[in-house]
């Protein structure tokens, strides 16, 4: 049982180790971004948060246990995630940007339309999160490669645990960016004392988010397609 | 307020495509290379060995091969990792490495001539691949999985790097 805090301790590590080194920094400041948008809503950014590591948990979860089970191989798993989900990714997130910048709308007509979208909103805006860390965790770069297939792998096959290890490095590589998001979150609170404050915060925040995911997407795009 | 975001819109562009904008804090900015543009990096050989190093080491003598694989996107870890690995090589095996004995290339492979080394060492990123050799048949290999884990710490990383090249090419 011993040996299998220092495994967890190790994943958590490896996956901060990830989450910090500087080829993720494009998403990280993207998934930062979204997560942190309803700046006058606490709640939302810490449930977004937790959204976004149970997405990229999931991912890893999901990969690791089909790795360690033999049904994928590392080799070809490996350069698969890193040639096509990187090619995936700008266009996913320019599509995305356009949709937070507002350029596209969900049409809902009927009586209580202002609560509807209010509500479709937040579950468009949790969906995003769970979805954005799926994306963001399968978009592998050279760092993030070597460090899951090529340490937290063997560290799976060692413990003999393919679900609770990969998960933990989820956790890991979320925890920096979900901190970030909070702080901000805080900060921008701290700042806008004011309901109102916080409402013009929320919606220049929403527009920023918006633009970044766009910046993102065009440079995914020119390194990985054009 | 748009005004503001505008101009930090603005700002995030230009630090983004400016050239060195990444770079030049470290991120990992992938940018085309070839071989031939880095003075600093021996070109990929058809014989899978460096050129220019003295060999006196008789044909029928186990060697080792000190391999790093690289693609034609290159960021500034993997720039750290092949620095580093060639300062460890360069710097404790020095005379292996003026007769032969111990061979540093770096490979892109994704040079048609190199793709069978993906396949050969089941690589699934840029890798350091230390390789004991003779007569032209491979004796024992070993992917170096921890580089990424040591790269920022250069001492360590380059202790790992002679450490294994010790273990594989056994009486060094």
């Amino acid at each position: 049982m011993a040996s299998l805090y220092i495994g967890a301790g190790t994943a958590i590590w490896l996956g901060i180790l990830t989450s910090i080194s500087p080829c993720p920094l494009t998403t990280n400041i993207a998934a930062i971004s979204y997560i942190g948008k309803r700046v006058d809503n606490p709640r939302h950014v810490l449930l977004s948060g937790l959204l976004y590591t149970l997405g990229r948990g999931l991912a890893y979860t999901a990969l690791g246990a089909l790795i360690v089970a033999g049904i994928l191989s590392i080799p070809g798993a490996a350069r698969f995630l890193q040639k096509y989900m990187n090619q995936l990714l700008g266009p996913f997130l320019i599509i995305a940007g356009l949709f937070l910048l507002g350029l596209f709308r969900i049409p809902v007509s009927g009586q209580a339309a202002g609560s509807k979208i209010t509500g479709l909103a937040d579950r468009f805006s949790f969906g995003g999160a769970v979805l954005l860390g799926i994306l963001f965790a399968l978009s592998f770069c050279p760092i993030s490669a070597g460090l899951f297939f090529g340490s937290l792998i063997p560290l799976c096959v060692t413990y003999q645990s393919p679900v609770l290890l990969p998960s933990i490095y989820g956790a890991g590589t979320a925890l920096p960016v979900v901190l970030f998001a909070v702080l901000i979150s805080m900060g921008a609170r701290r700042v806008g004392k004011t309901f109102d404050a916080l409402k013009a915060f929320a919606h220049w925040a929403r527009w920023v988010t918006g633009v970044i995911f766009i910046i993102a997407g065009i440079y995914y795009c020119i390194s990985y397609i054009f | 307020m748009k005004i503001a975001a505008l101009s930090i819109t603005f700002l995030m562009v230009f630090f983004f495509f400016s050239p060195g904008g990444l770079t030049g804090l470290g991120v990992d900015s992938p940018v085309t290379y070839s071989p031939g543009d880095d003075p600093g990096i021996q070109n990929d050989s058809n014989d899978k060995e460096s050129a220019g190093t003295e060999r006196v080491v008789p044909e029928n003598e186990a060697r080792t091969i000190v391999y790093y694989f690289y693609t034609g996107k290159r960021c500034a870890s993997c720039r750290k990792i092949e620095a580093y690995t060639r300062e460890a090589v360069e710097k404790n095996f020095q005379e292996n490495l003026k007769s032969g004995r111990i061979v540093w290339s770096p490979l892109n492979i994704e040079l048609s001539e190199n793709a069978h080394f993906m396949d050969d060492y089941q690589l699934f990123t840029k890798s350091v691949v230390v390789v004991n050799q003779k007569e032209g048949r491979v004796l024992k290999w070993k992917n170096l999985e921890k580089i990424w884990e040591l790269l920022n710490n250069k001492a360590e990383f380059i202790d790992y790097i002679t450490k294994e090249v010790k273990a594989l090419s056994g009486e060094l």
